[in-house]
């Protein structure tokens, strides 16, 4: 199951923040920071899986972003990382070619994209084209 | 979404915090001084922009609990854009302790039943983010009710935040679960991949429960197309075949027919990763997964290396022989830059480590240790040290070279492995009298190299150091340059040492004087001997005893020169032993001539060389107790008597003791008799009365009893548990015997009870022996027809899934709300007040397993269909009783 979603420049500012289980603001906060010391001090040469506490972080590098999983111990860590592409390549698609600067001003947007894509921390759907729709149909509405 | 003219859109808001990166903080602070504002304001435009922007700036860590109301307002309107602005806000704000949580249920319900999709998935995410207790246990029925929605993004959406539910509010995962288990045969593949990651995350939790379902996740595995699905099944195969090894036959061909064909590294790590939790017995399987694990662990790939590590280390645990091949690519894997694939290889290479290999994988460790970090370089020293004392040092076949790998590791830089260095060195040396001779010499290099001193401050070598000390002193006989040995204990950087190895330094000097000292002097008496045959010889003869008592002084010369060194030591007892040193230093000078030194040294090393011996754990129980030991008797009777007076209901203990072994005075043991009678025939009365009135609370609030819990049996006197037992020991009560001597009044009391019971209702027996018969069917012995599994306290989730509702055991409608389901979101067979019909429940789920067992399962469905058969009796002993409890509940 998927703790939560974050999303982290290389200053450790959160552009996304994605919370699955019950976290107080000042967790939350911890939680942030100690993730961006983690993943942002790895070497490039280093494995995209971090132990953190009694659980595993999974992150990935894209351009100046960290894009970062925390999942069970029992969880793939292969499959996490296919979610994170999964959930890049959405994103790129929605606001074609996606830059930091998109993800900053559209907030509401890339919340509406998660949920499209993860649910209670399970992986709701796998398909792009899917989701895509999903979200073009959303779009109209607006 | 329109902006009035004069506020900040989110977009102002953002641009702005950009361009004030320098004044943030008070950038922050006005625009929330807005937004407090702009909250309060009429216009539902205004203050859903005001939400959004609260909302992106709680993201970054500022507090929004205070507007909670504010985010009900928003939720609660009409307008879809506005609606979903609030919602967002909902999710990421609300918590267990937001008071207006009351307040969203009834909305958030409007939403699940809404016709609008949009509406509807809105709710569901929402839900799922921040179900509490109240909303979870008011919801569930609704969103049990999506299940059968018609639209597919619904079933998906609803069977995952069903599992919210659960764990918000387990009871209802026994009425929901034969409806999420029908959408496994759903038409749409995203649906019945929802429904096994929901299956999976409880398949995962408790096992046990699920093994029934087998069969049907065997169908899906086989059928399946989606890899994600896929993973999942393979996971939920994962936790079951340590439970049930015959699964691990049916699944080696899919699971070959998988790695073999799929593309996808992720499903091959899931695959590998399901046949090392519990089918490394079959190893036609596991020579498959290792040869594919050489692909994850060659790869140059980081990730893929790690994780093929990461696998090792669990198949080395199983089949360390089939992994051996991996030695050279683990050993390899050492200089590897990342620390995560270091310790891993580390691991996989400890597990692999042999009595022959043991030298050279050492060797190829140690290597590594110059160019490590501190860090690592104590990684690999705890590695080495930890192969070679396992199972009381079995690997290692030369202690000599394995004495001078410990050395070497002492001297490690930063090392804080010190202590452990030095046990084994210790330990080596008292353990093997034919190593003394190598561990003296070993240490000798420490004692000698002043370096090692001035490096004590940074790691833990000073512990070394005094391991070290004490085998030069206590094995003395085996040092071979003593001056040089003494000098080395003297030298001045000592001082540095913590006092205790400079007390240890102090005493292995005197012992290594008085060794020398009694060597020197005893050869003197063999020469002696001869002597008096060879007259030539006898001036040479008298010079060496005078060199000899000159070299033995020259040695109390230089000791005495520095031991003044330690007298001004803080410690007493550096001080106390350099005064004993000096003091028989000067007994010694003060003696003339060869014969008087020579009866000195020889009591002296009399008292010295008694050897101290390593003991067995166990040699204390080798040790009789003597005949007039008497631990038991009272030292002062009259003490013994007040005793008994304060505790009448004293332990029974005291008496079975004093009446075994040792005969106690007349009157402990009149006491002690007096004591039992009294205290049985009191535990009688009171054990009666409150089993009694807990039976007759049982059978009132049958519901509300948990199955009876073997584990409660031994503590008979608390008398709720006391009860508990007594349902399980009730059909055979007559052969029951008591465990024990001290135990025979509860005994009596239950057959007496238990006769009388039987007497009184027989229904009540009945209902205990279908307890039994349940007890040896159901894998969890916790559960029971008996008692509701729902009301358990502790893993909510851990319950039968299969055993029938009960009555009364329902998903909870709340009457306050609105409760008539529009037509085309629900279809018609919607009714989860009907109780499930078991055994055609077992019908559907038994179907399958002919499809997955073949020919090898014949006997298993066998028993099964016996254990059908016993459980549609049980059902039928049932039922009457049930009806019974429901008139006591009446009247």
């Amino acid at each position: 199951m998927i703790q939560f979603i974050l999303l982290q420049n290389r200053q450790g500012r959160t552009r996304l923040a994605k919370y699955y289980v019950p976290f107080t603001d000042s967790e939350k906060h911890k939680i942030e920071h100690e993730v961006h010391r983690i993943v942002a001090t790895r070497d490039q040469k280093f494995t995209n899986f971090v132990e953190y506490q009694n659980r595993k972080l999974i992150y990935r590098r894209y351009a100046g972003l960290y894009f970062t999983l925390c999942v069970d111990a029992t969880d793939n860590e292969l499959a996490c990382l296919e979610i994170i592409h999964l959930f890049v390549e959405i994103l790129d698609h929605y606001f074609s070619n996606v830059r930091e600067l998109d993800l900053v001003y559209n907030f509401h947007k890339v919340f509406v994209i998660t949920d499209e894509l993860v649910l209670s921390g399970e992986l709701q759907e796998s398909s792009k084209k899917v989701i895509l729709n999903r979200l073009g149909i959303l779009e109209k509405m607006e | 979404m329109g902006i009035s003219l004069f506020q900040k859109s989110l977009r102002d808001m953002i641009a702005g915090m950009r361009s004030n990166r320098n004044a943030e903080e008070k950038y922050i602070q006005s625009t929330m001084e807005d937004i407090k504002k702009e909250l309060k304001n009429t216009d539902l435009k205004v203050k859903t922009v005001a939400l959004q922007k609260l909302t992106y700036l709680n993201m970054l860590g500022f507090d929004m609990s205070w507007a909670a109301f504010h985010v009900v307002e928003v939720m609660s309107t009409q307008k879809l854009l506005h609606k979903i602005v609030g919602y967002q806000a909902a999710a990421q704000s609300f918590n267990e302790n937001t008071d207006v949580m009351l307040l969203i249920t009834n909305l958030l319900k409007k939403d699940l039943i809404s016709t609008n999709p949009t509406e509807r998935s809105m709710g569901l995410d929402c839900l799922s983010n921040i179900a509490t207790l109240d909303l979870a246990r008011d919801l569930v029925a609704d969103v049990y009710g999506l299940l059968s929605s018609s639209s597919v993004p619904c079933r998906k959406r609803a069977a995952l935040v069903l599992y919210c539910c659960f764990l918000k509010y387990p009871d209802a995962l026994r009425p929901c679960f034969k409806g999420l288990v029908e959408h496994l045969d759903d038409h749409e593949q995203s649906v019945v991949c929802s429904v096994v990651s929901v299956l999976c995350e409880l398949v995962i939790k408790h096992p046990h429960n699920y093994l029934e379902m087998a069969p049907l996740f065997y169908r899906l595995l086989l059928g399946s197309t989606n890899n994600w699905m896929t993973m999942k099944l393979l996971k939920i195969f994962g936790a079951l075949t340590p439970l049930e090894p015959r699964l691990t036959k049916k699944l080696v061909e899919p699971l070959k027919n998988i790695m073999s064909s799929t593309m996808a590294k992720s499903l091959l790590f899931e695959c590998i990763t399901t046949v090392c939790s519990g089918m490394t017995s079959n190893e036609e399987l596991v020579e498959m997964t290792l040869e594919h694990l050489k692909d994850f662990v060659l790869d140059s790939d980081p990730n893929l290396k790690y994780l093929g590590f990461k696998a090792l280390e669990q198949f080395v645990k199983h089949v360390p022989k089939l992994v051996l091949r991996f030695g050279n690519a683990a050993l390899l894997c050492l200089s590897t830059v990342d620390p995560t694939i270091r310790s891993s290889a580390l691991r996989v290479i400890s597990g692999l480590v042999s009595k022959k290999d043991l030298k050279q994988v050492i060797v190829r460790i140690i290597d590594h240790i110059p160019a490590a970090n501190t860090a690592y370089r104590n990684e690999l020293s705890e590695t080495i040290l930890s192969i070679c004392c396992r199972d009381k040092y079995s690997l290692v076949s030369d202690f000599s070279w394995y004495l001078n790998i410990l050395v070497e590791l002492a001297r490690v830089p930063g090392s804080v492995h010190g202590k452990t260095i030095a046990f084994q060195i210790t330990d080596i040396a008292c353990r093997v009298e034919a190593m003394r001779d190598d561990s003296v010499q070993a240490v000798r290099s420490l004692l000698m190299d002043p370096s090692v001193i001035k490096t004590s401050k940074t790691g833990s070598i000073s512990e070394v150091l005094e391991a070290t000390a004490w085998i030069t002193g206590e094995y003395a006989a085996y040092v071979e340059h003593p001056k040089e040995t003494v000098e080395a204990l003297l030298q001045p950087g000592i001082l540095e040492l913590p006092c205790s190895v400079q007390s240890m330094y102090v005493q292995a000097i005197l012992k290594v004087f008085v060794q020398v000292a009694s060597d020197l002097l005893s050869d003197e008496q063999q020469g002696g001997q001869e002597e008096g045959n060879e007259e030539e010889k006898s001036d040479s003869e008298e010079d060496a005893e005078v060199d000899k008592i000159a070299m033995l002084s020259e040695l109390a010369d230089l000791i005495l020169a520095h031991i003044s060194q330690y007298a001004k030591s803080p410690d007493p007892e550096v001080v106390e032993r350099s005064c004993q040193l000096k003091a028989i230093l000067h007994t010694q000078k003060e003696k003339e001539g060869i014969e008087a030194l020579r009866s000195l040294f020889s009591r002296l090393s009399g008292i010295m060389s008694e050897e101290l011996q390593p003991v067995s754990g166990k040699a204390q129980s080798k040790v009789l107790a003597p005949d007039d030991l008497t631990v038991v008797t009272p030292i002062m009777e009259e003490f013994y008597d007040e005793e008994i007076d304060g505790v009448p209901a004293g332990e029974e203990d005291t008496s079975e003791n004093s009446q075994g072994t040792i005969a106690p005075t007349s009157s402990g043991l009149d006491a002690a008799t007096a004591l039992t009678e009294a205290s049985e025939e009191q535990k009688k009365l009171a054990e009666e009365k409150a089993k009694n009135e807990l039976q007759q609370h049982r059978q009132k609030h049958g519901i509300f009893y948990l199955g009876q819990d073997r584990g409660s049996e031994k503590s008979g006197g608390d008398p709720s548990l006391a009860a508990s037992s007594d349902v399980v020991d009730m059909p055979g009560d007559a052969e029951v015997s008591p465990q024990a001597e001290t135990v025979p009044a509860s005994s009596s009391v239950d057959s007496v009870y238990s006769k009388m019971k039987r007497r009184k209702g027989k229904k009540k027996q009945h209902g205990a022996a279908v307890v039994i018969k349940q007890d040896d069917d159901v894998t969890d012995g916790a559960e029971s027809l008996g008692s509701s599994p729902l009301k358990q306290d502790k893993n909510g989730l851990d319950v039968n899934v299969f055993a029938p509702l009960e009555h009364g055991e329902a998903l909870p409608s709340v009457e306050a709300y609105p409760t008539a389901y529009p037509q085309d979101v629900y279809s018609s067979d919607h009714d989860m007040m009907q109780q499930h019909d078991y055994s055609q429940q077992h019908e559907e789920l038994e179907t399958p397993a002919v499809v997955a067992e073949g020919s090898s399962g014949k006997k298993h469905k066998k028993k099964k269909k016996k254990h059908r058969k016993k459980k549609d009796k049980v059902e039928g002993a049932e039922a009457p009783e049930a009806q019974a409890a429901e008139v006591e509940q009446q009247s």
